[in-house]
């Protein structure tokens, strides 16, 4: 999978020579670790980068938490998260305007807690999509403000999401 | 015409373009759909399963102990049998875990257990006796083995003991259990069972038994009753004293509150119950005694009861009035006043669509169904069930009421020889007769 990874990486550097914008963004993200209908919800941040054409773009995301959070005894800590997707953005209209994201997420995420519950650094590789809504901020006309939700891994039992709030610059 | 050439071209290019950003649309769609079920992880039912034992852990709910119940039990190829378990919790409560355990079989050849403790005999075997030994374990570990045996001998003895209560009298009118442990020619025995049993009682009794082995009883006095079980030649007999001296007193219970004076209207249904409680020095609890109270009312007319079968206790308005019922047993009764409302002015009865004649051939069973009219108001009811019927001295019928306690009660005629012959039913209700000849031919 991280073959495809690359290729998809690659594609990406490719499809930049014929981008009419490229963007990068930051976001703080309330992730919400849910493990046998049990809660963690550690905060991270995001930097995204991307380009785009014709209403479409190709974003990778790198995401690193900034403290743990825990279920019962056991700590929850995202490594990382690095994820690429194909993006599918409406028009704009007034300065708003919605984003649709497909992509693939590769996320680590360490467990720890007392000897008789779990301790461990997990990987979680699988589909992920987005959706996003994005403002232009006036006079700031290459920025946005931009609210998504992601999810990063979802299978019976475990599910990895997040809420996204961050700026968008356009360059 | 440049013009026009320059335009064509911008026009198809746009064209292109077009396309070209739908196919890109619809490849990336495509690779994102072929993606979703490619989800891997190294560890997450580890991490699942620890997760949930730390909540069972934070409740205090998590299993300390674990008790497989209803095993040392013998099966043939192809049947099936329930186990169940217990657990003792970390907070000293016991509790049904059957669901929440794994559940294994020592030799699947022989016989499987289902994640619910279901048991299906895949082959008779003679190795050992056939016994195979049942695992269930529970999330954090505890475990608890039970045995089920599965082969195809004959049995040799039935040793009857009460199940409830364990030893001693039984409580009259309080449900009572009787089960055997049963010795098969291999050596094997079979505890706790009464599978492939036939109950009966002595005839003295006034006690019922059902294939459950469940003992009803309601006798005023101390009664003393042999029980009698059957598999093929093999019998075991066990005598049961039911004591009525610790009942204290009977309830009669309407949509379960106790009542002593309730509302019926006409033409409508409502199921009575009884409960009982025993001297506070034996059980503080309230007993259900449905299966084992009599019910009778002073006034037949007012309401129609049903006091046998599977709908007992269910009563049924007739005509208006005031009426007692009352439920006995084991010397002790309850009475409640029911009061019936409406109006119910009787025009004429009739027997099935109120032919004269009904044909059946040898052997067979006709349900002759009674319907009462009433002018006022304008309506009709089934009263089959209250009515008296009379096959006048035939003897070519058994007769019974079907479907008591409901509104398709009926009487049903079953011939009971090849012969042919000729019947006069007859039937009388509310002073009202009317008859029917039944042709067997």
């Amino acid at each position: 999978m991280n073959k495809t990874f690359l290729t998809l990486f690659l594609s990406i550097l490719s499809y930049h020579c014929q981008a009419d914008s490229t963007y990068f963004g930051i976001d703080y993200v309330l992730t919400n670790i849910e493990v046998a209908d049990e809660i963690a919800k550690p905060n991270a941040s995001v930097i995204r980068a991307g380009v785009s054409n014709n209403n479409m773009a190709f974003e990778i995301q790198y995401l690193l938490t900034n403290d743990t959070d825990n279920i019962y005894r056991m700590e929850f800590d995202i490594e990382r998260s690095v994820g690429l997707y194909f993006v599918m953005q409406s028009d704009i209209e007034n300065g708003f305007g919605l984003d649709i994201s497909l992509g693939y997420a590769m996320t680590d995420m360490t467990v720890s807690g007392p000897e008789e519950t779990y301790n461990g650094e997990d990987h979680y590789n699988g589909f992920s999509w987005g959706v996003a809504i994005h403002q232009q901020i006036p006079y700031l006309k290459q920025t946005n403000i931009r609210l998504a939700y992601q999810s990063l891994y979802k299978k019976s039992g475990i599910e990895i999401t997040g809420i996204y709030l961050g700026l968008t610059y356009e360059f | 015409m440049n013009f026009s050439l320059s335009l064509d071209i911008r026009k198809g290019m746009s064209m292109n373009v077009n396309k070209m950003m739908w196919l890109s649309k619809v490849i990336f769609v495509s690779a994102s759909i072929a993606l979703l079920g490619c989800e891997s992880d190294n560890n997450s039912a580890e991490l699942i399963r620890a997760v949930e034992l730390e909540r069972l852990r934070a409740d205090g709910t998590i299993i300390e102990i674990v008790e497989i119940a209803d095993d040392q039990y013998r099966l043939r190829k192809g049947e099936t049998h329930q186990l169940s378990a217990t657990g003792l919790d970390s907070n000293g409560d016991t509790r049904d875990i059957t669901n929440e355990l794994t559940w294994s079989s020592s030799d699947d050849s022989i016989a499987i257990v289902s994640n619910k403790g279901l048991v299906t005999a895949i082959s008779n075997s003679t190795v050992n006796m056939g016994i195979i030994t049942i695992t269930a374990v529970t999330i954090n570990g505890m475990l608890d083995e039970g045995e089920i045996s599965v082969s195809n001998v004959d049995v040799t003895a039935i040793s009857l003991k009460q199940s409830l209560p364990k030893t001693g009298n039984v409580y009259t009118c309080i449900d009572a259990r009787i089960t055997g442990d049963v010795s098969y020619e291999d050596g094997y025995i079979s505890y706790n069972t009464v599978k492939d049993m036939s109950f009966s009682l002595d005839d003295e009794s006034s006690a019922v038994i059902d294939n459950e082995g469940n003992l009803y009883t309601s006798a005023e006095n101390i009664e003393s009753t042999i029980v009698t079980a059957k598999i093929s030649d093999v019998t075991g007999t066990l005598a049961v004293t039911a004591d009525p001296h610790y009942l204290q007193n009977i309830d009669i219970l309407v949509n379960n509150e106790i009542t002593t004076l309730f509302t019926l209207n006409i033409g409508k249904r409502l199921q009575v119950s009884g409960q009982a409680n025993l001297e506070s020095e034996v059980s503080e609890d309230n007993f259900d005694i449905n299966n084992s109270i009599n019910w009778t009312q002073e006034e037949a007319e007012k309401v129609g009861l049903t006091a046998t079968d599977e709908n007992k206790g269910t009563i049924f308005g007739l005509k208006p009035g005031v009426t007692q019922l009352i439920g006995h047993c084991g010397g002790v009764q309850s009475t409640a006043t029911i009061e019936v409302k409406g109006e119910a002015n009787l025009d004429a009865i009739q027997i099935n669509d109120g032919g004269d004649i009904i044909s059946l051939s040898p052997l067979a069973s006709v349900e002759l169904t009674l319907v009462a009219s009433y002018v006022s108001p304008v309506s009709s009811m089934n009263v089959s069930e209250f009515a008296q019927w009379d096959i006048n001295g035939s003897n070519l019928f058994s007769d019974e009421i079907t479907s008591s306690g409901t509104n398709k009660a009926s009487y049903k005629l079953t011939s009971i020889s090849d012969s042919t012959g000729v019947a006069i039913v007859s039937v009388t209700y509310d002073g009202i007769t009317s008859s029917v000849r039944i042709n067997i031919e």
